[in-house]
């Protein structure tokens, strides 16, 4: 089945098309929820905040004045969402003893249980190493290494030149290696 | 020649194609010492006596010496090798540092895995309810409960976030303190107009009291209320009841009648008696109108017309007067 484009399901969706909707929103919501996770590292506040986020898009499919950037307008969309969420979360006293980075289980694919769990562990892994990252280069990660933004998306949506995203880019992926050669090597001596 | 010219010279000794006329000589020299022969050697780059951890060690001696490691001039070349976009000799500079560093190596190889790594977390699916939650949020399949929810909810957060909603709050808050314990120059209840007011205890016990005063005062209008309208329809509404049941009696004396004269009636027709025929459907005739006179509610008598018979039951009980009716109805 040839899947419609992300341009048309744009333009059905703008006219009412429910079905439409529901297929923008099956689309992307892997991603979107991706990027909230990324972001606020709770399963449950991601779904709620994915929720928030496409509910945005829902009240703003008309701002997105050019379909073909769409991708990177959602995903700053995300964003500038998720960095609502952090700032009211920040403003919220955590009640005591439940864990910051508290991890659940993240779906993986692969048919053997024990690749599925070796790769859940391994994104478990990166997950706590991106935490410990800035912010920027949290961002940086995020946009650049996990949703391909283009180093001019980045920018723009950054608003940084583009020389500048790119030094980050490379300090944040050196960064993010360390941190997690840091978290595994704990792991390798438990023989987890 | 000797040892001390050769090392002396050895510079010129050490390129082969060198074209020195006492070359020939230095070279005999060297092949006859082996002092000067292993210099030669040394210099020709052709033995080395360092071990690999030897060198590595004088590497980094030499180096904190001198500019320091090379690690961090490494690093910011090696996303670029590891993405296969740097330049031959970045990529060749790359290579000979990860040789003999364990770290960067180590760097390079996390990186390298990294890259698959991060593009598998571009999409989580959430779980399977995720799609219907979002779908009630955004193309209204909500409840109309929930609609309601969250339109006020969407309202009550745009009036908060006025700028003038913290004056206009405080402007509400202080007038429902004046109204519920008025401000300090109003007279207050028991001392009368044109005395000054009391404490807000005393203020809450006067409010007690007219509350008190105004719910017995409701209570009797209610009362009154009732007896002039509930009574009323209460006695009218058993008065039709007593009227349906009045006209059903009669109704079934008339059927009565009519079908205990319809017998003789017919058998005087039979037998040609037509006077005897007449005498009877007169005699029924007249017990029907005897029983409808009697009625006192039958149709066509007017409100202000009198009954033909004396109305003895007026303003009595209408159960007393439904037992009168009856007792004439069983009276020949």
């Amino acid at each position: 089945m040839r899947m419609m484009e992300t341009k048309t399901l744009l333009e059905r969706c703008r006219r009412g098309d429910e079905a439409a909707w529901e297929a923008l929103v099956r689309r992307f919501q892997g991603r979107i929820y991706g990027i909230a996770y990324c972001y606020v590292g709770n399963p449950e506040e991601a779904r709620d905040l994915a929720q928030d986020i496409f509910v945005r898009l829902y009240d703003r499919l008309d701002a997105c004045t050019n379909d073909e950037t769409f991708v990177p307008w959602l995903i700053r969309l995300a964003r500038n969402a998720c960095i609502d969420r952090i700032r009211r979360m920040r403003a919220r006293p955590r009640p005591a003893g439940v864990p910051v980075d508290e991890m659940f289980d993240l779906p993986a694919p692969g048919p053997d249980p024990e690749d599925q769990r070796r790769i859940t562990a391994r994104r478990e892994l990166i997950h706590r190493a991106l935490r410990r990252l800035s912010a920027i280069s949290r961002e940086i990660i995020l946009l650049r290494e996990i949703q391909g933004l283009s180093l001019e998306e980045i920018a723009g949506t950054l608003e940084i030149p583009i020389g500048t995203v790119k030094s980050r880019t490379n300090r944040a992926r050196i960064e993010l290696a360390r941190e997690v050669t840091a978290l595994a090597r704990p792991e390798e001596k438990e023989g987890v | 020649m000797d040892c001390r010219t050769f090392e002396r010279e050895l510079d010129r000794w050490v390129d082969p194609d060198a074209g020195d006329p006492r070359r020939e000589a230095a070279l005999r020299h060297a092949a006859g010492c082996p002092r000067c022969g292993e210099l030669l050697a040394f210099a020709r780059g052709e033995r080395d006596l360092l071990g690999p951890d030897e060198a590595e060690t004088l590497t980094r001696s030499i180096l904190e010496a001198t500019t320091g490691s090379a690690c961090p001039a490494i690093e910011e070349r090696l996303c670029d090798v590891v993405d296969g976009s740097a330049g031959a000799e970045d990529a060749a500079l790359v290579a000979i540092h990860l040789r003999d560093c364990a770290a960067c190596r180590g760097l390079a190889a996390t990186l390298a895995a990294l890259g698959e790594d991060l593009s598998g977390l571009q999409e989580i699916e959430p779980d399977p309810r995720f799609v219907g939650d979002v779908l009630d949020a955004t193309t209204g399949r909500r409840s109309v409960s929930r609609r309601i929810a969250a339109a006020a909810s969407a309202w009550w957060g745009r009036q908060i976030r006025r700028p003038r909603f913290a004056v206009e709050a405080a402007y509400a808050l202080a007038t429902l303190f004046a109204l519920l314990f008025g401000p300090p120059s109003l007279p207050s209840l028991e001392t009368g107009p044109g005395e000054a007011g009391t404490s807000p205890i005393g203020s809450i016990e006067r409010l007690i009291a007219v509350r008190e005063i105004e719910s017995s005062a409701v209570g009797s209008t209610a009362e009154a209320v009732w007896e002039a309208t509930a009574v009323p329809a209460a006695r009218g509404a058993q008065r039709v009841s007593s009227w349906g049941i009045e006209q059903s009696r009669t109704v079934g004396e008339t059927i009565e009648v009519v079908r205990g004269s319809a017998g003789p009636i017919a058998g005087a027709v039979w037998r040609g008696d037509l006077f005897a025929a007449w005498n009877e459907m007169e005699a029924a005739g007249e017990s029907i109108a005897e029983r409808w006179r009697s009625n006192p509610d039958r149709p066509g008598v007017g409100r202000d017309e009198k009954p033909t018979e004396p109305r003895s039951d007026r303003g009595r009980n209408d159960d007393d007067a439904i037992e009168d009716r009856s007792q004439r109805r069983r009276q020949p």
